[in-house]
């Protein structure tokens, strides 16, 4: 214990010894406004990303949980408890004597999906964690570009409330999924004549805003990664995080613009009356025979749609992987099984999510050969996520685990995200996708694979950082009160969808199947029956997904009280973590480090035979001992150009 | 610009000037084949030998620019990498929707059935 | 605290960062014109209609394509000035590339301006017209034919402006509004349309809103003085004019009402379920919910009024874009929920000049119908039928006129190309545009000759002016180079002007233009940013300026890649 007590002081020094000459360089205090508002930090900006979009996500939890009493009660007005948000008006306007109706479910529906994706999870991952830890991991002072990455935020926090006020206005908010497909979509909007008022062309305006956002975002992760790596920060040296956060830049960068020419597109359709996606022969109730010339295409706005929304599921995955991975090697004291692999197998994901978007698409009359090459790349994909789960799961293998509230997360990350990537493989499958397509089994996927997936991940890095962020320790009871509630709803609310949805249960059914179920005694329609067979266990699931509000309660409680109440982080490196980000002082001041770091081996060099300590630091010098690593850095001769060096 | 002796610079402007003229040169060749008739090397109007060299034309037009103006002929190699996986993602987009567009499902024609309209889809046996 | 590798590249990479910025942000600039590319495709393979092949005219897009290139060499030798370190020379050559950047934008302008003020129309026979719509005159203005009408003749609507031909006439004797959605503009028009003509809009009944102490509003909208306080209640007077204020009052009592009617019946219903829960005896929802009801009488309800009703005496005529109104129904409906009761009066579409004439839609439509593929000629005798017999050809003589002399000139071309084993196009056979329009109308039959070694249809020369403004209608208006046509509603099918509305081509073709041109003007504001705003760079570290120019150079020469593309795409195909 006594080297660790000598790496304890070591630590101290840091907080003490030169805290003079870094004040040296600022002479002036940015003020209120500068430091934690309009803030180029990038610690500042990705905490600004985690609080906005935990704000969004608590907003789509809210939207799901009112369409989940439609679901389960649908001649039932909504209770009291559950509407007291709303104000009299809007009552009036979306809610038909106190029942949801299709309309409004629609709309909660599309928002849900919308918020969750593109504002919450997204920000979350890639804009709060990557934010953050990514310069720090990297041995960096800030981003690249800290101007581009204070716009990124706000033009994110613009689009976001772009969308989210449409809610109040007559119009309504976007109510044609998050797909927000065309003609649906993109046809006028029948309520209002001045369509720039339009909910779904808010959507659509706040999502070139989004869109905007990420791709600043993107360009900034790429081009530190890329140039910004301490000294002796070679490739193969990078966390795995690092890597992550690079395959999903380029995933942003590169596949979110045809989804902008699709929006722009469908903008165009709403507004100037064009038909890109609009079919000849349109006709509507209101309107008869629509007018508009047609020839337009509704595949194409899929085509479009789901070339960003493949590689978007990555963009939501790999931050979470990122986090977990980070958070095993800590809490096994072992290195991460599989490094190399990871990495070109991350690498390889990215490559492949470009080409597999149309296993969306299988059910709109595409033939044997292109389905074949989708179903074909599809499947291949599943090879590196495996490989990637595989590595975490066998870096638990022999080693000597700390339970601490972020390795609870990311242990339980792990199986359940293994369920949501199993019960997509059978999706995979042109023939059996013909059976599955738009039911409840797709939600089951693709909710297991976010929600109990990579949002126990993403709690999981909250859980691991917050004490560098913070200087405080989260409260350890909490977190379990926090963890198992959570644990056991989300397994209760998606695991009956996907029995459901084998069964058939349709998507989207506002009424959660109430309208196929049997008219009376002795029916002998078959769909009837098998609705009639699951349509309780939705009382069950709402009730499930009602009880996860509640044990989400002790999580606000923890992140904000521990601010407060929280023990205090005993030295720099509470965790004896062997990553950059925690050579930082605590919190990380402006330039994060105190002197340039530099870099003399690997990530995770977690009890090293030859080491004393159970662990050995990235930036720690190395002992001139026999058989110690080479002390040269890999980049002889370049001159330090940290700004700290003296 | 290392080495910019006075001879290098006005090769450099030379070479640019080049360019510049073999990019007009062949946009007005594009036109010329596009609307003067006895350079019609198919048939009499639009068809795919236009096409075809018109996008010969340009892509060669494009490379030029890339290369000599964006001075991508003598930049680091990792920037090809990155704007070679754009070229790469731009190609697999367009190449994929075409291959999705030529490969549909075969059926009979339908009449959607609605009061006033008369659309009709067509059955292409043409494949 | 201190970026690295702002202005010295990092020795393993061998870039700066911005040099690394501007290659990823090109990257993804590829993929947004390649969406638009694999678009173009998408719908060009997938149109069910002629698409336009080489309809627009050339000229522009040329020089535009030639300022582009020309701007692109500028910007790099303004690029070498800097590394040369020669100020004057870099101010020279930036002040052409962003003075090209103009000329680029200001020739674009006049193109979108010149189509979105050209019409087309497709009949229901799928002959299409293209032309200029005539405006309305005032009453009992008459203009003979061929003469010109004067500026004074023209009538203005309430804005002060000219009324296009093109309208639905509604002669209406009653108007209902839909108290939520009414779309102000549109009430306005109604209002001051009203008033100028000595109209009266008046409410067709009592309004009686809300309950409590009725305080009268009479009909110059003033209110009595109440003796109690006003407890939301108001009282509308049959006879009242239609006002702003008027519409405004009641819709906000109606929300109140909405709203005060609906948290009360939701209690009802809340209470009503409780009741049915505890009398259920193991009942599902489903079968109870038959039977939980509420009594609306024992709720203190407010009245509601989704809709008001006015009488418009006497019974005028409004005018309304096709756009807007849903005039086959009966009431008649505007978009914003606005019921007319009345007459659809005549409403013809009136060309003041008709410039082109497409038949190629009709002429695909023939083929579909008998199964012909669309190389073949096997359609042709049947094609040349439905012609004939299209509504544009039965009813107008002077069309029919210049339709024969059109097939004389087709004749003679398929003679001359037949000796090259060559077939006139569909452009060819069953498109007049506006050149061979007026060469046709102007020519007499027996006059009508092909250029020998042309290949082409006979047309007049396009004077260099219209090769930018489009036709000069004024000026060949002496030789009745186009027709004046009347077209009776029902024969329209679908009209719009050349705007993306007109079909997928114009829709991807002013999309593709337009994000191209505001790329144009972003590249252009950060040139000129440098060339306004650099100095202090240039004389503080003329290589981070070098730097900045050569980031801002690649983007313009990328702006100028896209248009090598776009430019033989949009025009030349």
């Amino acid at each position: 214990m006594s080297a660790h007590a000598a790496h304890a002081d070591h630590h101290s020094d840091h907080e003490h010894g030169h805290g003079h000459g870094h004040d040296d360089h600022h002479h002036h205090d940015p003020g209120f406004w500068k430091k934690y508002v309009f803030s180029t930090d990038h610690k500042t900006i990705g905490i600004q990303y985690g609080l906005t979009a935990m704000a969004f996500l608590a907003f789509g939890f809210y939207l799901m949980m009112v369409m989940r009493w439609s679901i389960a009660y649908p001649h039932r007005p909504l209770p009291e408890w559950m509407a007291w948000i709303f104000t009299d008006t809007w009552k009036a306007r979306w809610l038909v004597d106190g029942k949801v109706t299709g309309e409004t479910y629609n709309m909660f529906g599309a928002m849900h999906g919308t918020i969750m994706v593109f504002l919450g999870i997204v920000p979350l991952g890639f804009g709060a964690f990557g934010n953050y830890v990514t310069p720090l991991q990297i041995g960096a002072v800030d981003m690249a570009f800290p101007k581009l990455n204070m716009t990124s935020y706000w033009l994110y926090l613009l689009g976001g409330l772009t969308m989210c006020l449409s809610f109040f206005m007559e119009s309504g908010a976007a109510k044609s999924g998050w797909t927000n497909y065309s003609p649906l979509a993109g046809f006028a909007d029948g309520q209002i004549v001045n369509q720039w008022l339009a909910g779904q062309t808010q959507w659509l305006i706040g999502l070139v805003l989004l869109i905007s956002s990420s791709l600043l975002g993107s360009v900034n992760f790429v081009t530190t990664i890329i140039n910004l790596r301490a000294r002796g920060m070679t490739w193969m040296r990078m966390p795995f995080f690092v890597w992550a956060m690079l395959v999903t830049g380029f995933l942003l960068l590169l596949a979110f613009p045809p989804l902008e020419a699709a929006g722009i597109m469908q903008l165009m359709d709403r507004v100037s009356h064009s038909s890109f996606f609009m079919p000849s022969g349109l006709f509507s109730k209101s309107e008869g025979l629509a007018d508009l010339s047609g020839g337009g295409s509704p595949l194409l706005f899929q085509h479009l749609f789901w070339f960003l929304g493949h590689p978007e599921v990555y963009v939501l995955l790999l931050p979470a992987i990122a986090c977990v991975a980070e958070i095993i090697p800590v809490n096994t004291r072992r290195p991460l099984w599989g490094y190399k692999a990871m990495v070109y197998g991350v690498m390889t994901l990215g490559f492949l999510s470009f080409i597999v978007w149309a296993h969306h698409m299988y059910l709109t009359g595409m033939g044997p050969v292109v389905s074949t090459f989708f179903q074909t790349t599809t499947v291949l994909i599943s090879i590196p996520s495996v490989i990637l789960l595989t590595s975490m799961i066998i870096s638990l293998w022999g080693g000597s685990i700390r339970f601490t509230p972020a390795m609870i997360w990311a242990c339980a990350f792990l199986p359940m995200f293994g369920i949501g990537g199993l019960t997509g493989l059978p999706l995979a499958f042109n023939l059996v996708d013909l059976h599955l397509h738009d039911t409840y089994y797709v939600i089951g996927h693709f909710h297991y694979v976010v929600a109990p997936g990579i949002l126990f991940g993403l709690f999981a890095g909250v859980y691991h950082w917050y004490p560098k962020i913070t200087g405080k320790h989260m409260s350890k009871f909490l977190a379990h009160l926090h963890f198992w509630p959570s644990l056991i709803c989300m397994n209760l609310i998606f695991f009956p969808m996907l029995t459901q949805g084998m069964a058939g249960f349709h998507r989207r059914w506002y009424n959660g199947g109430d309208a196929y179920m049997p008219s009376g005694e002795g029916s002998t329609n078959v769909f009837s029956l098998i609705v009639e067979k699951h349509i309780d266990l939705n009382i069950l699931m709402s009730m499930a997904a009602w009880a996860m509000a509640l044990a989400q309660l002790p999580f606000v409680i923890n992140l904000f009280g521990s601010l407060f109440f929280g023990r205090k982080v005993e030295n720099d490196n509470p965790y004896d973590a062997t990553t950059l980000e925690w050579a930082t002082p605590t919190p990380p001041g402006h330039g994060n480090f105190l002197t340039e770091p530099s870099v003399y081996r690997g990530p995770y060099e977690y009890s090293r035979p030859d080491c004393e300590d159970d662990y050995l630091p990235q930036w720690e010098e190395p002992k001139r001992e026999a058989g110690a690593v080479p002390a040269a850095s890999e980049l002889p001769g370049q001159a330090s150009t940290h700004p700290s060096a003296h | 610009m290392a080495g910019d002796s006075p001879e290098a610079i006005k090769k450099a402007v030379r070479l640019y000037l080049l360019i510049g003229a073999v990019l007009f040169g062949g946009t007005l060749l594009t036109v010329a084949v596009a609307m003067v008739p006895w350079l019609d090397f198919g048939q009499h109007g639009f068809d795919t030998a236009d096409l075809c060299i018109g996008l010969a034309i340009a892509t060669v037009k494009a490379t030029l620019v890339a290369l000599i103006f964006m001075h991508l002929n003598h930049e680091r190699r990792l920037v090809y990498w990155l704007f070679g996986f754009g070229l790469v993602a731009a190609f697999f987009l367009v190449a994929l929707i075409g291959l999705a567009k030529w490969d549909p499902i075969h059926y009979n024609g339908f009449k959607t059935g609605v009061p006033g309209s008369e659309h009709v889809v067509p059955f292409k046996e043409n494949r | 605290m201190e970026i690295p590798y702002i202005f010295t590249p990092r020795k393993d990479t061998g870039l700066v960062n911005s040099k690394i910025a501007i290659w990823l942000f090109l990257a993804s600039e590829v993929m947004l014109f390649g969406g638009f590319f694999s678009a173009y495709i998408f719908l060009r393979l997938g149109a069910d209609y002629p698409w336009p092949e080489r309809t627009l005219p050339v000229l522009p897009g040329l020089i535009n394509t030639f300022v582009l290139i020309g701007s692109s060499v500028t910007v790099i030798f303004a690029w070498m000035s800097l590394k040369l370190r020669k100020w004057r020379q870099f101010q020279i050559f930036m002040a052409i590339t962003v003075v090209c950047a103009g000329i680029f934008m200001v020739l674009k302008g006049i193109e979108y301006n010149v189509k979105f003020h050209h019409q087309a129309v497709r009949l229901k026979d799928y002959a299409i017209l293209e032309g200029h719509l005539g405006f309305e005159l005032k009453e009992g203005v008459h203009v003979g034919h061929g003469e010109q009408p004067k500026e004074e003749d023209f009538a203005l609507n309430h804005h002060g402006k000219k009324i296009e031909e093109d309208t639905i006439n509604y002669s209406t004797s009653e108007v209902s509004f839909n108290t939520v959605r009414y779309h102000h503009d549109w009430v306005e028009e109604i209002i001051a349309h009203a008033e100028a003509g000595g109209t009266a809009v008046t409410l067709k009944e009592d309004v009686v809103m809300g309950k409590g102490e009725q305080v009268k509003v009479d009909k110059d909208g003033n209110t009595e003085p109440a003796t109690t306080p006003l407890s939301r209640a108001d009282n509308f007077a049959k006879g009242s004019a239609l006002s702003m204020k008027l519409l405004e009052r009641i819709t906000e009592l109606h929300k109140d009402a909405r709203a005060h009617n609906a948290d009360l019946r939701i209690t009802a219903f809340r209470k009503a379920w409780t009741v049915a829960d505890e009398n259920s005896s193991g009942k599902t929802d489903r079968q109870l919910a038959p039977d939980v009801k509420i009594d609306e009488s024992q709720l203190d309800l407010h009245h509601e009024q989704p809709a008001i009703a006015f009488t418009v005496a006497p019974e005028t005529v409004f005018h309304f874009r096709p756009r807007d109104i849903q005039e086959n129904g009966s009431p008649a409906t505007l978009r914003d929920g606005t019921a007319l009761t009345g007459k659809l009066e005549e409403s013809p579409m009136v060309f003041h000049y008709v410039d082109a004439l497409d038949f190629r839609y009709l002429a695909l439509k023939v083929r579909q119908k008998l199964g012909v593929d669309e190389h073949s000629d096997a359609a042709d005798g049947a094609i040349e039928k439905a012609i004939e017999e299209s509504w544009v050809m039965a009813k107008n003589p002077e069309l029919k006129e210049i339709w024969e002399k059109q097939q004389k000139a087709v004749g003679l071309l398929a003679a001359e190309l037949a000796a090259h084993k060559r077939v006139p196009t569909e452009k060819d056979k069953y498109r007049i545009n506006w050149q061979e329009m007026a060469y046709y109308a102007t020519t007499p039959l027996a006059d009508i000759k092909i250029d020998a070694g042309k290949y082409v249809m006979p047309h007049v020369d396009t004077q260099p002016k219209e090769q930018f403004f489009g036709p000069n209608y004024e000026g060949r208006a002496e030789q009745h180079a186009f027709p004046h046509l009347e077209i009776p509603r029902e024969q329209v099918a679908f009209a719009s002007k050349f705007a993306p509305a007109w079909n997928t081509y114009y829709a991807i073709y002013f999309t593709m233009t337009g994000l191209h041109g505001l790329h144009v003007i972003g590249g252009a504001l950060v040139l000129a940013y440098y060339l306004f705003f650099g100095k202090k760079m240039y004389l503080s570290n003329p290589e981070w300026l070098a730097n900045r120019v050569e980031v801002g150079g690649l983007f313009w020469h990328f702006v100028d890649l896209v248009w090598i593309f776009l430019f033989p795409i949009l025009y030349l195909m």
